[in-house]
């Protein structure tokens, strides 16, 4: 493979890397032009989505360490919408307004680099390579707000954490080494095949889970995202819950499929066990939460939970991924726009405590709809996007024959809806202390709109979504 | 055992601190003023860019190795590598963290 | 006696080095010192892959180890960063007392 092949194959990343490396440029440069920054960053992001479509053809670049394949551009195109969604936030959060924002938006514009490499990484250590590149940027970004000491201890305690989560992932990774003399995925899943389970193997498995649990927030490695999202600047809570979740479950994904063949480790049982309690425990402690960052915070390891089912039955039926991305695409669009809406109000209230939210429907009425619309989606009723993807979780547990599964996330989003509901009470029912209307910016208004859209559009007319996702292949 | 020989240690050695032993530093200079002054931020600052710098060369070395074998597509390479590096360098000078306290 | 030092002791002085780094990152109340228990259990999966490239004749031991120190030279000055600025603004290191953030 010629040099002029490699650089086709990572196409729409070297443009994304351009466009990051342009706007620390113009941030150094040229002061003055502060204001044209996050615009510059939006229009890379959008090129590079719009890139994608020509750099989908199939291929393995790099000698293996990269991989293009539907599935890693599937999940290019989530990371590159949430985080074009995630700058549009930014424009409009005021705390993050004229505060360091050629920084703030090339760390964004990194950030998203890193992910799209990590979503097409085949190798362990470019995995890694990736994993450290979206984690170091989403530090900064969780400490950006440096006169706040609630946003530099979120940095602190997910730094922290972060870090011991990436030093176990390592260690795991140098006993697969050990293991297999490779640190291609295909390759350990040859030698795997060929050794079969032994201790060593179950420690590298649970090395890995623990590294990839932290970026996916599943319990019990989930102890730093409570704090870590309320005290971030809000888009970046956004991002966090969502692209950057994102991202852990692509790795996730590739490296059980690819990486652990179940005939010689059945990894199944311990990801149900840790399926279960995570959508569990984020419900049950949802429910206790006064602030809506964390209310949604805990609500979004509760939803990793649940994409979690589909990844736990990938193996059985085919029904497992599609279900899971099904529930991820759904997720992205729900979840930013609530954080849209938490955005208006606490540009507004300067609070996000959930008792601030009483009699907002007056103040606000779209904002306050379009919040009861994603709190609505997210418990997962029709015909909105969230009911779509239970739907087809729940289809997928009774195609494997995974009954307690299916009563498990039954319970559970009763649950859900309990504390979902009462922030829709809040609003609507309860009398608030002003009636002074509240205004949102545009382009708070354009991210608001274009996740409506995309919480109604798959949930009544979901079709293109499950061809796209069904067409996956299940061995990648 | 290893109880044991602590025990053996404290029981035969001689204990006399004279004024001169207790001094954190047993040869050289007495420290001037406290030991745990507040550094100036600027050290910081240009301490982290240091490492971050510093640890690049890492892969320089290799390259500067095997030279001759990865021709110009190597020396391209490289000089992209290094572009950025030198970009970021840009980037923290124009942010005024190099200018000395 | 140990007469020759072979792939098997690295081995085992890396587990010892990965275990001092996780019983300091566990025990220890201080950012700064955690920071380091870290660094010492990257270096021991460092030297897994130095030690096994060696015995395996494989240079990539090698190659995955200097890239792994450049990374962690990236995330221990984020780290460092972070560490200054929360002893700015908090005026404590210990994560246990920083308190604001509960529910």
């Amino acid at each position: 493979m010629s040099y002029a092949e490699y650089l086709a194959a990572i196409g729409p990343e070297i443009a994304l890397t351009i466009a990051a490396l342009l706007v620390m440029s113009i941030d150094a440069l040229w002061p003055r032009s502060v204001r044209a920054i996050p615009w510059i960053g939006i229009a890379g992001l959008l090129v590079t989505l719009a890139m994608l479509p020509m750099f989908r053809a199939e291929r393995v670049a790099f000698s293996g360490l990269l991989v293009i394949d539907p599935l890693a551009v599937l999940f290019k195109v989530i990371a590159l919408i949430s985080v074009i969604l995630v700058a549009l936030l930014s424009i409009s959060h005021r705390p993050l307004r004229g505060f360091h924002e050629g920084e703030y938006h090339t760390l964004l514009l990194f950030f998203a680099v890193g992910l799209m490499f990590l979503v097409g990484a085949a190798h362990l250590l470019m995995i890694y390579l990736a994993l450290e590149m979206v984690s170091l940027a989403a530090y900064l970004l969780t400490g950006h707000l440096k006169l706040d000491p609630r946003s530099s201890e979120a940095a602190l305690k997910y730094y922290l954490f972060g870090a011991l989560c990436s030093g176990l992932f390592l260690y795991g990774a140098s006993i697969l080494f050990g293991l297999t003399g490779t640190l291609h995925l295909d390759g350990i899943a040859e030698a795997v095949r060929a050794s079969g389970l032994s201790a060593a193997l179950l420690a590298a498995l649970v090395l890995m889970l623990i590294g990839l649990g932290f970026k996916i927030a599943m319990v019990p490695f989930h102890l730093w995202a409570p704090d870590a999202y309320e005290g971030a600047p809000t888009p970046i809570t956004a991002l966090l819950s969502v692209a950057s979740k994102a991202g852990g479950f692509a790795v996730l994904l590739r490296v059980l499929a690819v990486a652990f063949p179940l005939e010689a480790l059945d990894w199944q049982p311990m990801l149900w066990v840790l399926c279960v309690v995570t959508m569990s425990l984020g419900n049950v402690i949802a429910v206790r939460q006064g602030n809506i960052k964390r209310l949604l915070a805990y609500s979004s390891i509760a939803q990793a939970g649940y994409v979690l089912v589909g990844v736990v039955l990938m193996r059985q039926t085919p029904a497992g991924l599609p279900s899971a991305m099904i529930y991820l695409i759904a997720y992205l669009f729900m979840n930013i726009g609530a954080f849209a809406v938490v955005i208006v109000v606490s540009n507004a209230l300067g609070s996000d405590k959930i008792e601030d939210y009483r009699g907002l429907a007056r103040r606000a009425p779209l904002a306050s709809a379009s919040l009861a619309v994603f709190l609505v989606s997210l418990t997962g009723i029709p015909p909105l996007a969230g009911f779509i993807g239970k739907f087809y979780l729940f289809a997928a547990t009774i195609d494997a024959h995974a009954y307690w599964l299916a009563v498990i996330m039954g319970v559970n989003s009763v649950v859900a809806a309990f504390y979902y509901f009462r922030v829709v009470r809040a609003m609507y029912l309860d009398a608030g202390k002003s009636e002074e209307p509240i205004g949102t910016a545009r382009p708070l208004q354009v991210a608001v709109g274009v996740t409506l859209l995309g919480t109604f559009v798959i949930g009544v007319w979901p079709q293109p979504f499950l061809l796209f996702a069904a067409a996956l292949p299940l061995g990648f | 055992m290893v109880l044991g020989g602590f025990a053996a240690a404290w029981l035969l050695r001689r204990d006399h601190p004279t004024p001169l032993k207790v001094i954190p530093y047993e040869c050289g200079e007495e420290t001037v003023g406290r030991t745990w002054v507040q550094f100036h931020i600027g050290y910081y600052v240009v301490a982290l860019v240091f490492v971050v710098f510093d640890v690049e060369a890492v892969f320089l070395v290799p390259w500067a190795v095997a030279f001759k074998e990865l021709g110009v597509a190597g020396f391209i390479g490289m000089m992209i590598f290094i572009g950025i590096l030198l970009l970021g360098l840009l980037w923290v000078w124009k942010k005024g963290a190099l200018e000395w306290l | 006696m140990i007469t020759e030092i072979t792939t098997t002791h690295w081995i085992v002085l890396a587990a010892v080095l990965f275990g001092i780094g996780l019983l300091g990152v566990l025990a220890r109340r201080n950012a700064l010192v955690i920071l380091l228990s870290v660094e010492l259990m990257l270096n021991a999966a460092n030297l897994v892959f130095v030690a096994l490239g060696h015995h395996l004749g494989d240079v990539q031991g090698q190659v995955i180890a200097m890239v792994v120190m450049a990374i962690a030279a990236a995330e221990a000055t984020v780290g460092l960063a972070v560490i200054v600025l929360v002893s700015r603004t908090c005026r404590t290191l210990n994560p246990d007392e920083l308190t604001e953030l509960k529910g």
